[in-house]
C-alpha cells in the first residue's frame, strides 16, 4: 500500500506541476479531483466498512490429530460496492501448546452476496485449536486507504484428540480387595458372591461351586452362576498441564496420549478412575469421574478445553491440600518434568496410598522409594507401561 | 442457506511454485514448531452468483472504449480535424468491437489478428497516398493550431481531397491505437502502458495549450484510472501461467485475476463512475465559482518555463538556483538569452521588472544591456565558441593586464578633452528575482574596479539585486575635466588595444550561415547592402539629420558645420568609411521597415525553417527579436560588423517630472513590456546600440501594451500590408514556388566557406531538399520502426534468456528447481498443454500420458520434486536439481523441434521461451 501511496503523492505532484504549467481550466479540474477522487473513496468505503461483516466457524467439534479440519470464514458485504482488495488475517493456535499459525489470504469481496472462504488445516498435536480472525481489512479501489472490519464472530474451536495407544499393563487386584465397592461391572463378571452378573450354560473348566444347583434341576441342563465384578473408584489421575520453556509440541503431544491411554485403559478394564486437572480459564481444579470409554473421551475433551498454565503446580498442590485426596488407592501424578521437590513432596502425603509419577523429562528423573516413577519417552507410550502393575 | 457454487469462482486451489515476487521472505508452509498445518486447498464461493461471464465482458468494454474513444476523439477534437464523422465512426466501431473480442477472448482468439493485418496491410498498400496525404494534412491541421498561422507545414497537393484523406488516415491510424489501447486494457491489464499509450496523444495538444473538450478527457481519465483499479487489484503475475487460482507464498493466499472477475471489472466500472462524478462535480464547481487562475501562478509558470528554457547542464547550480527561484519568487525577469524562436506571440503581463533610478534626466532612451549572441544558428543567437577566444587569449590576456575591454571603449572617444559630459548615477533594483547576470548601461565607468568584464560581452557586479554606475553621457549641460575619468596613459593602452581588437571584430562578427536561405536573402537585399556611389557628404547630412532614418539608439545630434556627428556625447568624425557604413545601415533600417511590419502576434517560425529568411521572405511580421536579427544578418552581410543584444530599453519618454521622487531622482518601474532585443553595430572603433525595430525612434518604445501590431513611422499599419517594392516581392514569389521548400524537415550539413564579405562563415545543419519527399520521409520512420522492433525483439530475447540462465543458477537449489519446473509448465503451455484446473499431480499424469514428451514417471518425479523444493522444509539434493534442469532443457529442445516456422520463431522471439 506504501508504493500506492507513494504514486499517489507523485501523481499528485505531477497534478500540482501540470496546474502550475498550464493555463487550461483543465488543469485545475484535474488537480482538485485528484484531491477530490480519495476523499471520495474514503466516504464510499467508510459506508462499506460498517456494513460488512465477517464470522469464522469450523465444521466440527473435534477430530483426532493430523485429520483436515476445514475452517469456513463467511463474509458478507450489504452494499453495491464490491471489494477488490481484502486481506483477511486468520490465526489458529492449539490453547494448550499456545503454538499459533497465522495465515493470510487476499481475496475479493463481492457486492451484495454472502461469500465464503473455505480452508483446509490439520493438526498434529492435540488440544483445543482456536481459529481467530485476526484481523480484516478492506482497501479501496486505489488501495490508498485501508480499513479495518469488526469480525461478528471472531473465534471458532475445534478440539484435537490425543491419540488412545493399547498399553500392556496390568491391573492391580489389591485395589479392589481392600476397597468395598457398590457397584459392579456391567459388562464383566468378577468374583464376588454378593451379585450375581450372569446365570449361564456350563461350559468345560466352569468351577463345581459356581454350578446353580436349582436351576440345572428344572432346565435339565448344567447352568452355572457368574458372579459380578466389583467396580471402585480407587485410582487417581493427576495432569499437570504446567508448561516449561523445554516443552516442545511432541513433548505434550505424548503427554496427552499417555493420559488418553491411560483413562481407556482404566476404562476398558472396568475401573473407574478420577482425573483431577486445573482449568486455569476458570481457576478451578476440576475432578472428573471415569466411568467406561465414552466417559473417558468425554473427559478428554473437557480437558483438552483447558489452557495450560506456566506459574506454579495447582493439581499437586491441591492434591497436597484436600484431605479427600487420601481417599484414592492410587494416585498417578502426570507431568512435564518431576523435579526433585515434586517428587518428595508428592511422596510425603497419604503414605498408604500407592503412588505413580508419569513424567516426560528427557533429562534427570529423581528416584524415590516410596513413590514408582515411570519416564515415558516420546513415540515409546506402549512401551513405557509394558508389563506395568497398574 | 441455500448455497451454490460457481465453478471459476470455486477454485480449488494449489500453491503456485513460482517464487513470489513482492515478498522478500520465504514462509514455510508447514511449521514445525506449531504442529499446525495450513494446506493448500482454499475455496472461495459465492451465494446465489449467477454467470459473471457477461458482466465482465460489459466491464472491460466499458473501460476499453472509454480510452478509444476518448483518446482518438478526443485528439479530433483537439484539433479541430474535419473528417468524415460517420465513416469514421462506423470503422472505429468495428475494429473496436472486433479488437475489444479478440483480447476478451481466450488466448486461441488472438489468431485472429493475423488474418486482420494481413488485411490491415493490404488496403493500407492501396491508400497509401491517401493516408500519406491525410497524415500531411492532419500536420498542417496541428501546425497551424499550435502556431497560430496559416503556413503549411507540409506542402499537399490538392489532387486528392482534404476530407477524404484524412478520414483514411484517421481509420488506419485508429485500428492501430484502437488495438494497443484494448490490448493493454483488456488483455494486460496495465495501467501503466495504458496510460503510455494515450497519454501522449492529449499531451501533444497539451503542451501547446489545447485540451480536447471536457468529456472527452473525462473519458481518458476515467480509462486511466479504471486500468488502475484493475492492474492493482489482482495478482497479474500468475496470470494464465498456474493452474492454480490462488497463489501461495508461505502463508500468505493471493487470488488471482480470474478468481476476481466480476468484483474487478465491476470495481473498475464503478471507479470509472466516481471519477465521471468526481471530476464532473469538479467542472461544476469550478464554473459556479467563476475560477480564475491568480496572477501568482500564471507568473510562477511564467518563471518555471522559463528556468527550464534556460536549463543547461554547465550551470547545473545556476539552472537549478533559476528553478528555485522561479517557485519562490513572484518573478522573474523576461530571458531569452538568445532564443528568437521560442514565442511565435508575445504576451505583455504589465509586471514590472525593475526599477531604475536616475538622479539626473539623460534626455534619451537607456539601454540596459544583457545577453550578446554572437553567432546566428537559424532559430537562436548563441556566444562565440570558447575556441574562438582562446585563440585570440593574448588579446585577452593584454585587456585584462590594462583593465580595458571593449565593453568600455566607447569612453575612450578622441572627442574626451573637448566634449562637454557629464555623469548620471543610475540604480537598479530587480523587482524579479533569480536573475543572475546584471543589465549595463553603454559608458558606463568602472569605479573601484567593481566590473567584472566578460570577453568582450557581458559586464557584471557582484550585486544582482541592487546595483548602481556611473554612467558618462553628453547633455550639453556642464563640463568636466575628462582626467577625471581617463588617464593619457589609459587612452594610449585603448589605442593598441582598440587596434587588436578591430581585427578580431572583423574576424568573428561578420560571419553569416552558408546556405540557402541566406543567399535567398543576399539576392532579395542587394541593392541595401552597398552604399550608392554618387553618394555624397550633403546627402550623408541629410540622411543623419532627418531623424528618421538613422538607427543610433542613444541620443546623437549632428554638427553639420565640423562635419561630425556625435552619438551619446561621443563625437565622430565623418571619413569615407563610416559614411558608408552609415548609409548602408540606415538604407537597411529603411528597407526592413518597408518590407516588414511590427507585431506582437506574428506566429511561431516553422521548426524547419530559418527565421531570418522566414521573417523577411514570407511572414514579413515580426517584433524587436525580428527585426534585430534580420538587421544583424544584413548589416554583416554589408561587411559591418554587428551583433544581436537582449535588455530592456528605458525610453526618454518614461523620464519625466511625473515619476520624480522628493529628492529629485527619476525612478522608473521598468516593466516587462520594456523588455527589448536590438543590434550592436561596430562603427568608429566600439560597439554602438542600433535600432532596426520600426517604433524605437529617438525617447519613444511602441506601445506594446495597447497594440499587438505595431508599424514603422514610414509605413501603415495594415498588418497584412505587402512589401511595395516590386523586386522584394518577386523575390517572395520565387521563394513560394520553390518544390518542397516548407516539406523539409531533415538536415543536412552545408560546407564551410568563406564569405566574400571579409568574414569566416560555419557550417550549419539545415535541411537537404533531396530528402523532402514526405513519402520517402514516412518509409524511412517505418523502416526505422521496423528496426528499431527488430532490435528490440532481439534485446528482449537475449534479456529472456540471460534471465532463465540466471534463474537456473539461482542461489538456492529450491528456487532454482522451481524455476526450472516453472519453465516446464510455461513450455508445456505453449504447446497447448495447459494445467488450468489440475492439480499439480493430476496434471503430471496427464501430461505422461498425453504429450509423449516423458516416460512413465518421469514427469511425475519432476513434480514430486518441485512440490518438495516449494512446500518442503527438506532440501533439494544437487541431484534433484540437475534432474529437473536437464528435464526442462530437454523438454524445451522437444517442443521446439516439434515446432513449425511461424512458431518456431514465435516460440524464440515472442514468447521468449528458447
Amino acid at each position: 500500500m506504501i508504493k500506492q501511496k507513494i504514486a499517489y503523492l507523485i501523481l499528485l505532484i505531477v497534478a500540482i506541476c501540470f496546474f502550475v504549467l498550464y493555463e487550461d481550466l483543465l488543469s485545475f479540474i484535474l488537480l482538485i479531483s485528484l484531491i477530490a477522487y480519495p476523499l471520495a473513496m474514503l466516504a464510499v468505503f467508510s459506508i462499506v466498512k460498517k456494513r460488512c461483516t465477517a464470522a469464522i466457524s469450523a465444521e466440527c467439534q473435534s477430530c483426532l490429530k493430523n485429520r483436515d479440519i476445514v475452517v469456513k470464514v463467511n463474509m458478507k458485504n450489504r452494499t453495491i460496492f464490491p471489494v477488490p482488495n481484502t486481506v483477511l488475517n486468520l490465526k489458529f493456535s492449539n490453547s494448550l501448546s499456545e503454538n499459533s499459525e497465522k495465515v493470510s489470504f487476499l481475496i475479493p469481496w463481492h457486492a451484495n452476496k454472502n461469500e465464503s472462504l473455505k480452508t483446509v488445516i490439520s493438526s498434529k498435536c492435540c488440544g483445543k485449536l482456536v481459529m481467530k480472525i485476526e484481523n480484516i481489512c478492506i482497501y479501496d479501489y486505489i488501495k490508498l486507504f485501508k480499513f479495518k472490519i469488526k469480525p461478528q464472530n471472531p473465534t471458532a474451536a475445534v478440539i484435537v484428540m490425543p491419540d488412545v495407544y493399547p498399553l500392556d499393563a496390568v491391573i492391580s487386584n489389591s485395589l479392589h480387595e481392600n476397597h468395598e465397592s457398590d457397584s459392579y461391572s456391567k459388562i464383566k463378571s468378577g468374583d464376588d458372591p454378593s451379585e450375581v452378573f450372569n446365570i449361564r450354560e456350563y461350559s468345560e473348566g466352569d468351577k463345581i461351586n459356581r454350578i446353580h444347583w436349582k436351576l440345572s434341576s428344572k432346565t435339565d441342563k448344567m447352568m452355572v452362576k457368574e458372579y459380578s465384578l466389583p467396580i471402585t473408584c480407587n485410582t487417581l489421575i493427576m495432569p499437570e498441564l504446567i508448561l516449561n520453556n523445554t516443552c516442545t509440541p511432541d513433548d505434550f503431544d505424548s503427554f496427552m496420549d499417555t493420559l488418553a491411554s491411560l483413562s481407556q485403559f482404566f476404562a476398558e478394564n472396568n475401573t473407574m478412575h478420577t482425573v483431577m486437572w486445573y482449568d486455569s480459564s476458570s481457576n478451578n481444579i476440576i475432578n472428573y469421574t471415569v466411568d467406561g470409554t465414552s466417559d473417558s473421551a468425554l473427559m478428554l475433551r473437557k480437558l483438552l478445553s483447558s489452557d495450560a498454565y506456566h506459574d506454579k503446580r495447582y493439581v499437586l498442590d491441591n492434591y497436597l491440600l484436600d484431605e479427600l485426596s487420601g481417599k484414592y488407592a492410587h494416585a498417578i501424578y502426570l507431568t512435564f518434568d518431576a523435579d526433585e521437590t515434586a517428587v518428595s513432596q508428592f511422596s510425603s502425603v497419604y503414605p498408604e496410598v500407592r503412588k505413580t509419577i508419569v513424567t516426560f523429562s528427557k533429562n534427570i528423573v529423581f528416584y524415590n522409594d516410596e513413590t514408582e516413577i515411570i519416564n515415558v519417552k516420546s513415540g515409546f507410550i506402549q512401551e513405557s507401561f509394558s508389563e506395568f502393575v497398574l | 442457506m441455500k448455497e451454490r457454487s460457481i465453478k471459476k469462482e470455486k477454485a480449488e486451489g494449489v500453491t503456485s511454485l513460482k517464487p513470489h515476487k513482492r515478498l522478500g521472505k520465504t514462509i514455510t508452509p508447514t511449521n514445525p514448531e506449531t504442529g499446525i498445518t495450513v494446506k493448500s486447498t482454499i475455496s472461495l464461493s459465492v451465494e446465489n452468483k449467477k454467470s459473471h461471464e457477461l458482466f465482465r465482458i460489459i466491464a472491460l468494454f466499458i473501460t476499453a472504449f472509454l480510452g478509444c474513444f476518448g483518446t482518438i476523439y478526443g485528439f479530433i477534437n483537439m484539433f479541430s480535424i474535419n473528417l468524415y464523422g460517420a465513416i469514421s465512426g462506423f470503422f472505429f466501431m468495428v475494429f473496436f468491437l472486433f479488437f475489444a473480442s479478440v483480447f476478451v477472448m481466450p488466448k486461441k482468439g488472438l489468431l485472429l489478428l493475423l488474418p486482420a493485418f494481413a488485411v490491415y496491410e493490404y488496403l493500407l498498400s492501396q491508400n497509401w497516398e491517401l493516408y500519406i496525404t491525410g497524415f500531411q494534412h492532419t500536420v498542417n491541421k496541428m501546425f497551424y493550431k499550435i502556431n497560430d498561422t496559416t503556413v503549411d507545414y507540409f506542402t499537399v497537393s490538392d489532387n486528392i481531397s482534404k476530407t477524404d484523406s484524412v478520414t483514411v488516415f484517421f481509420i488506419f491510424s485508429s485500428f492501430i491505437m484502437i488495438m494497443l489501447i484494448c490490448y493493454f486494457s483488456i488483455s494486460r491489464n496495465s495501467s501503466l502502458m495504458s496510460i503510455f499509450v494515450t497519454f501522449p496523444l492529449v499531451e501533444i495538444g497539451l503542451y501547446n495549450g489545447f485540451s480536447p473538450a471536457y468529456p472527452y478527457m473525462f473519458m481518458i481519465i476515467a480509462f486511466w484510472v479504471a486500468s488502475y483499479v484493475l492492474s492493482n487489484s489482482s495478482y497479474n503475475e500468475y496470470a494464465g501461467k498456474s493452474p492454480a487460482n490462488f497463489v501461495r507464498k508461505g502463508n500468505n493466499f493471493y487470488s488471482k485475476p480470474n478468481i476476481k472477475l466480476k468484483v474487478n471489472d465491476i470495481s473498475a466500472v464503478l471507479a470509472i463512475a466516481i471519477a465521471i462524478i468526481v471530476l464532473t462535480a469538479s467542472y461544476i464547481a469550478v464554473t459556479l465559482l467563476n475560477y480564475q487562475r491568480s496572477q501568482n501562478i500564471n507568473d510562477m509558470r511564467y518563471n518555471i518555463k522559463t528556468a527550464a528554457e534556460d536549463f543547461s547542464w554547465e550551470d547545473l547550480k545556476g539552472s537549478l538556483e533559476n528553478f528555485l527561484h522561479a517557485i519562490n519568487a513572484n518573478s522573474v525577469v523576461n530571458n531569452q538569452n538568445g532564443r528568437i524562436n521560442q514565442n511565435g506571440n508575445v504576451k505583455i503581463k504589465n509586471r514590472t521588472d525593475m526599477i531604475v533610478t536616475f538622479d539626473t534626466n539623460p534626455m534619451a532612451n537607456v539601454y540596459l544591456k544583457n545577453y550578446v549572441g554572437s553567432v546566428y544558428t537559424g532559430d537562436s543567437w548563441d556566444k562565440l565558441p570558447d575556441s574562438t577566444y582562446k585563440q585570440y587569449s593574448e588579446m585577452f590576456d593584454s585587456m585584462k593586464a590594462a583593465n580595458i575591454y571593449p565593453q568600455v571603449f566607447d569612453m575612450f572617444m578622441e572627442t574626451k578633452f573637448t566634449n562637454p559630459l557629464r555623469s548620471i548615477n543610475v540604480n537598479i533594483e530587480m523587482t524579479a528575482k533569480g536573475y543572475k547576470s546584471n543589465f549595463v548601461p553603454y559608458n558606463s565607468l568602472n569605479q573601484n574596479n567593481s566590473f567584472k568584464f566578460s570577453e568582450d560581452t557581458y559586464i557584471s557586479l557582484p550585486d544582482k539585486d541592487n546595483y548602481q554606475f556611473e554612467m558618462i553621457t553628453n547633455s550639453g549641460f556642464a563640463k568636466n575635466d575628462w582626467d577625471e575619468f581617463v588617464t593619457e596613459a589609459d587612452f594610449e593602452e585603448y589605442q593598441k588595444i582598440q587596434s587588436q581588437y578591430a581585427d578580431f571584430v572583423y574576424q568573428n562578427y561578420l560571419t553569416v550561415p552558408d546556405n540557402q536561405y541566406m543567399d535567398e536573402i543576399r539576392n532579395a537585399y542587394s541593392d541595401v547592402l552597398v552604399a550608392p556611389e554618387n553618394n555624397d557628404e550633403s546627402d550623408f547630412l541629410m540622411i543623419m539629420t532627418s531623424g528618421i532614418s538613422t538607427g543610433f539608439a542613444e541620443g546623437y545630434s549632428v554638427d553639420a558645420d565640423n562635419f561630425c556627428y556625435y552619438i551619446n556625447g561621443n563625437q565622430y568624425k565623418l571619413d569615407d568609411h563610416n559614411m558608408n557604413d552609415m548609409v548602408v545601415l540606415s538604407q537597411i533600417k529603411n528597407r526592413l521597415s518597408q518590407d516588414a511590419v511590427y507585431s506582437l502576434s506574428p506566429g511561431k517560425t516553422p521548426g524547419n525553417r530559418d527565421y531570418v529568411n522566414f521573417f523577411l521572405m514570407e511572414n514579413h511580421k515580426g517584433y524587436c527579436e525580428h527585426f534585430a536579427s534580420a538587421g544583424v544578418i544584413l548589416a554583416r552581410m554589408a561587411g559591418i560588423p554587428a551583433r544581436y543584444v537582449e535588455g530592456y530599453v528605458v525610453p526618454m519618454s518614461e523620464i519625466t517630472s511625473n515619476n520624480r521622487t522628493e529628492n529629485g531622482d527619476y525612478r522608473v518601474e521598468v516593466k516587462d513590456n520594456l523588455a527589448h532585443a536590438w543590434t550592436e553595430v561596430y562603427v568608429n572603433g566600439c560597439w554602438q546600440p542600433f535600432e532596426f525595430t520600426p517604433g524605437y525612434s529617438n525617447g519613444t518604445t511602441p506601445e506594446k501594451e495597447n497594440e499587438s501590431l505595431m508599424t514603422s513611422e514610414s509605413t501603415s499599419n495594415d498588418e497584412t500590408k505587402k512589401p511595395s517594392s516590386s523586386e522584394s516581392s518577386s523575390q517572395r514569389n520565387e521563394t513560394r514556388d520553390e518544390p518542397n521548400r516548407e516539406t523539409n524537415t531533415s538536415t543536412s550539413s552545408t560546407s564551410e566557406t568563406s564569405k566574400s564579405s571579409g568574414g569566416s562563415s560555419y557550417s550549419l545543419n539545415r535541411p537537404n531538399a533531396s530528402l523532402r519527399n514526405s513519402v520517402t520521409y514516412a518509409v524511412i520512420i517505418i523502416l526505422a520502426i521496423l528496426i528499431i522492433a527488430v532490435a528490440a525483439l532481439a534485446i528482449r530475447r537475449k534479456y529472456a534468456n540471460s534471465e532463465r540462465e540466471k534463474a537456473f543458477l539461482a542461489k538456492s537449489a529450491k528456487t532454482s528447481t522451481v524455476n526450472a519446473y516453472n519453465y516446464i509448465i510455461n513450455l508445456l503451455d505453449f504447446d497447448g498443454i495447459s494445467s488450468k484446473n489440475m492439480q499439480h499431480l493430476e496434471f503430471a499424469e496427464f501430461a505422461e500420458n498425453n504429450t509423449g514428451f516423458f516416460e512413465k514417471g518421469e514427469f511425475l518425479k519432476a513434480v514430486s520434486i518441485a512440490l518438495k523444493a516449494s512446500m518442503s522444509s527438506h532440501s533439494i539434493t544437487e541431484e534433484e536439481h540437475q534432474y529437473i534442469t536437464e528435464l526442462a532443457l530437454r523438454l524445451a529442445h522437444d517442443i521446439y523441434a516439434k515446432q513449425t516456422k511461424l512458431r518456431k520463431l514465435y516460440m524464440m522471439y515472442i514468447s521468449n521461451l528458447i
